[in-house]
């Protein structure tokens, strides 16, 4: 069977317009700062460190868990420990001002931005903010580039350095898979024996933390931490001390692709990289060509 | 036509009337919609209500003593990792009346007598109003209230074994164990006798506050000035070095730390006597002394001067036949036993000084006593 230059060439036209058809009915655009977004309030008032969460959050995600009765030692919340690979949501002590003898204890884990640093680092695409305010990361695009790592402002991502095969990026995925997807509560909101987080609305959420503020002015810290921060994330934070002092980075509240987004843009668009590159490429042919000729 | 449209006007009219009526109605609380509905809209078919709003602030209107107080509960409504759990309840009763009594735990109590948690919090949180936790949520939040001092004072875990046993003994405790927690009793707190403090007022630095005083003799209860305070606050580790302050605030619901003119009431220069009756011009007697200040200034916080006249508390007609006059101290002997009260007390008046002259022409009491004078 031949086939001419000219037919393969319209071939291939028509199947990569089908393709780009195809994938333009399939992207319709994301809402991903719908009004019915789902985020989780912390008050780290009413948390007592009992760090069921944790063990929740591992048996949730397959993760070893250990023995659930090793979770009640408090000696951890002697070093402040970060989410890592084996543990996608840590509890953390800190001292407390107003009352010496107690710790302020506060749950650690992907904030799930409304704006996320680590999406729009992505380079292929592999972490999307969903509908439902979840932030997640998709295995089958993932390169293992780990540029999520470096622009989290939060420093969440985690990485399984000790694998050589298919190595994961591993952070809170607010169980999205399992429970926020069908509207369930994430596994840690529903182990907190407490009630110390709340899984609902952001927007109600939010109104309910400054209505908590309003009542108990002497309990908390006038401040919700996450309403604003870096544009807005799903979690959300009420506290009895400022947010400093509760390991809490100062991020301001512009979203914090915002430094960053412009310039990577401004260099992809209309291709600047490849023709550059080929441009460069074509210059060095040439004046090489042009030695040789020259050598003749 | 002109007719419909002025019918059709005149019912519009009416309807923005009775619209009008209602958010009158409503716009008497000074509210926020969310207070009371959990929806966006409420109606009146469906009103959406919350369960118990805020704004019924009354509380408990129908009260009860600690010693009627349920002595144990057993909570087993939610038991899936652990078995159920025993809540002393009089016990923590008791220990709620030194502080805040029984609205400390029953909080947002519709008016009426004590309701128990179950019937505000259920088992299972309602998505459509968040604000409220669910009934685990609210055991946790409120025990935990002290019990976490506890826990990082003493124990140093968060070991969810004090009060939940684990989970495949059914309960834990004997009926005997039982019996023995339900008699189970704070033991009655120490009572200071003074504390003499210094306050930043330079005429008169030192403010004398007798603790046992206010208590004893004023009547006043644990909570009705410990009503902050926590537990913790005198349950320290011993290394806790205990400080005593006192603020305005904690003295002005009886006394009017506000005017001027009344500084002198608490700070001086020296340490103040106790408080003494006599000086009102009315020194109480064996009998009265007994008393509490309120058996006889009925309803009144600031104190004033009650009429001294015997029928103003006692409303018994005193006759010699029925009254024991040994009561007052003096025995009466024979011949003054049999004869009139009003002999002696002139117009029946029995705050005054007993009057001898009716039979004796140089005699008087005290010097002289009709009979003698007794150790009651």
């Amino acid at each position: 069977m031949s086939q001419s230059r000219r037919n393969f060439l319209k071939a291939m036209g028509a199947a990569s317009l089908t393709a780009v058809g195809a994938k333009n009915a399939k992207a319709t655009p994301k809402n991903v700062l719908s009004d019915d977004r789902f985020g989780v309030l912390v008050d780290t008032t009413v948390c007592i460190g009992c760090r069921q969460c944790e063990y929740a959050c591992k048996v949730e995600h397959d993760l070893p868990a250990g023995n659930i009765d090793d979770y009640s030692d408090r000696s951890v919340f002697e070093h402040m420990r970060r989410p890592d690979h084996t543990a996608l949501t840590v509890v953390n002590g800190y001292p407390s001002e107003k009352d010496k003898q107690q710790q302020v204890t506060v749950k650690v884990q992907c904030m799930h931005c409304d704006h996320p640093a680590c999406v729009s680092a992505c380079i292929v695409g592999a972490i999307s903010k969903q509908e439902n305010g979840a932030v997640i990361w998709d295995e089958s695009r993932c390169i293992g580039c780990r540029y999520c790592m470096v622009a989290c402002p939060f420093q969440i991502p985690a990485f399984e350095y000790h694998k050589a095969i298919e190595p994961k990026i591993m952070k809170c995925d607010l169980c999205y898979e399992t429970r926020t997807s069908k509207g369930q509560p994430p596994a840690c909101v529903e182990a907190c024996p407490t009630e110390a987080l709340i899984f609902g609305k952001r927007y109600e959420l939010i109104q309910i933390a400054h209505e908590r503020i309003r009542k108990n002015p002497d309990r908390y810290y006038d401040h919700v931490f996450g309403e604003h921060e870096v544009g807005g994330t799903s979690w959300l934070y009420l506290g009895s001390q400022d947010f400093s002092k509760l390991g809490f980075p100062d991020l301001g509240t512009k979203p914090a692709p915002g430094a960053t987004e412009p310039i990577q843009h401004a260099i992809f668009k209309f291709f600047v990289p490849p023709v550059a590159l080929y441009a460069l490429l074509g210059g060095i042919m040439w004046l090489g060509k042009q030695n040789r000729e020259e050598e003749e | 036509m002109k007719r419909l449209i002025e019918l059709l006007g005149l019912l519009l009219i009416l309807g923005q009337f009775a619209l009008a009526q209602r958010i009158g109605h409503h716009a008497q609380f000074p509210l926020r919609c969310d207070e009371c509905h959990y929806c966006k809209k409420p109606t009146y078919n469906e009103p959406c209500l919350k369960i118990c709003p805020d704004f019924i602030r009354e509380g408990i209107t129908v009260h009860h003593s600690v010693e009627d107080a349920p002595t144990l509960l057993i909570i087993d409504t939610l038991q899936s990792k652990y078995a159920p759990s025993v809540f002393t309840h009089r016990l923590h009763a008791q220990m709620g009346e030194m502080l805040g009594g029984c609205e400390s735990c029953h909080h947002h109590n519709p008016p009426g007598k004590v309701r128990p948690c179950i019937e505000c919090h259920k088992p299972k949180r309602d998505l459509n109003d968040l604000s409220r936790p669910s009934l685990k949520g609210a055991y946790h939040q409120l025990c935990i209230n002290c019990h976490r001092s506890w826990d990082s004072d003493w124990s140093k875990t968060s070991d969810c074994y004090f009060c939940h046993p684990k989970a495949g003994e059914s309960l834990s405790q004997t009926p005997e164990q039982l019996a023995e927690l339900a008699k189970k009793r704070h033991p009655a707190p120490k009572t200071p006798e003074l504390f003499v403090l210094k306050s930043d007022y330079e005429e008169a630095p030192l403010v004398t506050f007798r603790h046992k005083e206010h208590v004893f003799t004023f009547g006043l209860q644990c909570k009705s000035c410990h009503q902050d305070n926590a537990c913790a606050d005198c349950h320290r580790s011993p290394t806790k070095e205990k400080s005593v302050s006192l603020e305005h605030d904690n003295c002005l619901p009886c006394h009017q730390t506000a005017i001027d003119e009344n500084c002198e009431h608490c700070h001086d220069n020296k340490e103040k006597p106790a408080f003494d009756h006599a000086k009102t011009g009315w020194p109480l007697k064996p009998f009265h002394k007994k008393l509490t200040c309120q058996t006889c200034h009925k309803d009144q916080v600031e104190f004033q001067p009650l009429n001294t006249d015997c029928n103003t508390c006692h409303k018994t007609n005193w006759q010699p036949g029925t009254f024991n006059h040994s009561m007052t101290g003096v025995k009466l002997d024979e011949n003054h036993a049999e004869i009139d009260c009003e002999t002696c007390h002139l117009n029946r008046k029995f705050n005054k000084k007993p009057d001898c002259s009716e039979c004796h022409e140089s005699k008087s009491f005290p010097k002289d006593v009709p009979g003698k004078l007794i150790n009651r």
